[in-house]
């Protein structure tokens, strides 16, 4: 299997990888590169700040950085709404107890993503087992 | 390899990439080297840096805080762009570091 694949439509682009940090920047720049040419209208350093959050997420905390294990992220533009689903091969996580967490110490080193993710407005929710991340915001 | 220079008792270190997961373990050695040798003030320039993720927020955190434990010292965070400097107000981390 490729270690990195990238598939566009028309409003979508998938990338599917196997777990390195070097990947996570290959699909960051796709997706840049994806947005660019479909001249959307929408905050870069947010979403690109973001993606990177998520997928950071599921190559180091969800498949532990083991790069036997894949990560498969999708970004669909459709109406006025721009969803990013991110997936790992992980056991999952409890994100319940992650939610109600209070925010983290300025000292603490990790545990920042998902308060930011929030304040830049996206939807956040997971799948019943925290190993699928579905982000949505209205960019119109 | 970031920039560095020393003037005045302060070594202002350029990264001239994006801070992000990638890049932190590099980062990381070149940081712990300059706290090594016994620098107290560190200057970070930022002005080729459009991205920092929350791996690069928990390093500049964690030098700060080996800053901290060997007897104190500062670190300043330099020409952010406004993007940069939004995030760590989002973060409420613009009160902990120098930022200019």
């Amino acid at each position: 299997m490729e270690d990195f694949i990238s598939r566009e439509e028309d409003a979508a682009i998938s990338c599917t990888f196997s777990s390195t940090l070097a990947n996570i920047d290959r699909a960051i720049n796709s997706i840049r590169d994806f947005l660019g040419s479909r001249h959307i209208e929408y905050n870069r350093f947010e979403l690109l700040f973001i993606l990177r959050e998520a997928l950071n997420n599921a190559v180091i905390h969800g498949n532990g950085s083991n790069s036997d294990l894949r990560v498969h992220c999708l970004l669909r533009i459709a109406d006025d709404t721009l969803a990013i689903t991110v997936t790992d091969q992980g056991k999952g996580f409890d994100w319940r107890q992650q939610i109600m967490k209070k925010p983290v110490s300025t000292v603490t080193t990790s545990g920042r993503g998902l308060n930011v993710m929030e304040h830049y407005g996206y939807a956040i929710r997971f799948n019943d087992a925290g190993n699928t991340l579905y982000l949505t915001k209205k960019i119109i | 390899m970031s920039l560095i220079e020393r003037k005045n008792g302060v070594v202002t270190m350029k990264p001239g990439i994006d801070i992000v997961a990638s890049q932190c373990a590099g980062l990381k050695q070149e940081f712990l080297e300059i706290i090594n040798s016994g620098e107290k003030k560190i200057g970070i320039d930022l002005s080729e840096t459009e991205m920092i993720d929350s791996s690069g927020i928990g390093l500049l955190i964690s030098i700060r805080n080996s800053l901290s434990n060997n007897g104190g010292g500062e670190i300043e965070l330099m020409n952010l762009s406004d993007d940069l400097r939004q995030l760590f107000r989002v973060m409420k981390l613009d009160n902990h570091f120098k930022i200019s």
